[in-house]
């Protein structure tokens, strides 16, 4: 009898949980409560163990540590150079988008953050960084490699981001071929994504995937993986096209909130 | 008094159990598999008490993966809560209870509980889901191992 009372108390505890991150796009009584017991201490260990692993590393791999560390710090110092120039053209955008009353593009504001947690099952992570540093809901999140995913729940001090492979997510996105190839691209599983279109232009494998910018929020041109497969779907006229992510997910990695 | 410290204590180790599965598990994947220290914290504890009590084992750990994870809360408390509630009852078979059938049994428990979650939130890939599970469970059952010999001198010495 209590093993029935308590799986009615688990759905309970699960609708609760589905409607506050639907509706409300934030995490419901109960999860918060635990996130905030649980994470702070997790988020300790792991740099702990990261830390530990680097200091062996270090120890051992030092003399290439030290030549990579001089090659990074030579592009950085490219990069700074054309990031100034950049910047310059992307004001002088903004001005010339103003004159004409267009509004402005999204994602020129960048918000960091860590990941601290990792749910593979759910195709989810959680951020450092929430309400109080000015993440909201359905902005984009990104990491050098490409596109990560989306925030789906934002809390006072972390949030709650959907992974592109989700099969929940789906996201406008294009091949820069000529014309370029636009259509809607969703999560398969954690290695694939699927790009459904209905143009017969040439795909070729090892095509780039990038964001189409068709969505409000989310900017366009932003790296999402690369085609690995095209399969013609004749029976429905469309093309099925098979991306591989170019994004590499680890804890404590640094990601950018674009707003 | 001795109940408040005995909850307090299984509430240290739930705690602990959380803290590893998210600091620490992740970075300890082997062949696909990975320690689940909350599932078989449930498991050691479920194994070693009454179903009612295994049951709530199961549940407190589905609320806190469930919590943890942020969505899917009624799938975690379900299939937990179910696993467990049945490795209580296969306990009581006659069967004396030593180190191999204990630790058959928790791996059974924790693979168990992943089927059921698998039913409830079918994964991309069953194929590899199922291999990940079986790792996982074969990892996670001599965490479970250590949680039933500590439960059962505790619980066993006074009924609970």
């Amino acid at each position: 009898m209590l093993w029935l009372v308590l799986c009615v108390a688990g759905f309970g505890l699960g609708r609760l949980q589905n409607v506050e991150r639907v509706e409300n796009k934030r995490s419901d009584v109960v999860s918060n409560t635990v996130k905030s017991v649980i994470l702070p201490s997790s988020h300790s260990l792991g740099t702990g163990m990261e830390g530990t692993g680097n200091f062996w590393a270090g120890l051992t791999q030092s003399g290439r540590l030290k030549e990579e560390n001089e090659s990074l710090r030579a592009q950085l110092a490219q990069l700074q150079l054309y990031q100034l120039e950049a910047d310059q053209y992307e004001a002088q955008i903004s001005q010339l988008r103003s004159l004409i009353e267009l509004p402005d593009l999204p994602g020129k504001e960048k918000i960091f953050g860590q990941i601290i947690d990792y749910a593979p099952h759910e195709s989810r992570i959680t951020i450092a960084g929430g309400r109080k540093q000015g993440i909201a809901p359905n902005l984009p999140v990104i990491s050098a490699q490409g596109l990560i995913g989306r925030i789906d729940v934002v809390d006072e001090t972390t949030s709650q981001a959907l992974l592109i492979t989700s099969p929940r997510l789906s996201i406008g996105a294009k091949i820069p071929r000529n014309p370029p190839v636009a259509g809607l691209l969703r999560g398969e599983s954690p290695e694939s994504l699927v790009l459904t279109v209905v143009e017969n232009i040439k795909i070729e494998v090892g095509d780039p995937v990038l964001t189409s910018g068709y969505a409000t929020l989310m900017p366009p041109g932003i790296k999402i993986g690369e085609v690995v497969e095209v399969v013609d779907a004749n029976d429905y006229g469309t093309r099925i096209i098979k991306v591989y992510p170019s994004f590499r997910l680890a804890l404590n990695q640094e990601v950018a909130i674009l707003r | 008094m001795r109940v408040f410290l005995l909850a307090l204590g299984i509430g240290l180790l739930y705690w602990l159990a959380a803290v590893f599965d998210s600091g620490a598990a992740p970075r300890m994947i082997i062949v696909s598999g990975r320690f689940e220290a909350l599932l078989a914290l449930a498991a050691g504890l479920s194994i070693a008490t009454r179903p009612a009590a295994g049951a709530f084992w199961g549940f407190l750990a589905g609320v806190i993966a469930g919590g943890m994870s942020g969505a899917n809360m009624a799938h975690y408390c379900i299939s937990y809560t179910t696993a467990c509630f049945l490795a209580s009852y296969a306990a009581r078979l006659p069967l004396e209870q030593k180190g191999g059938i204990a630790l058959l049994e928790l791996t059974g428990t924790i693979l168990v509980a992943k089927i059921i979650y698998m039913f409830l939130a079918a994964p991309p890939n069953v194929g590899s889901y199922l291999a990940s599970a079986s790792i996982s469970a074969i990892l996670s059952s001599f965490i479970g191992l250590a949680v039933y010999a500590l439960a059962r001198r505790i619980f066993q010495s006074k009924e609970v």
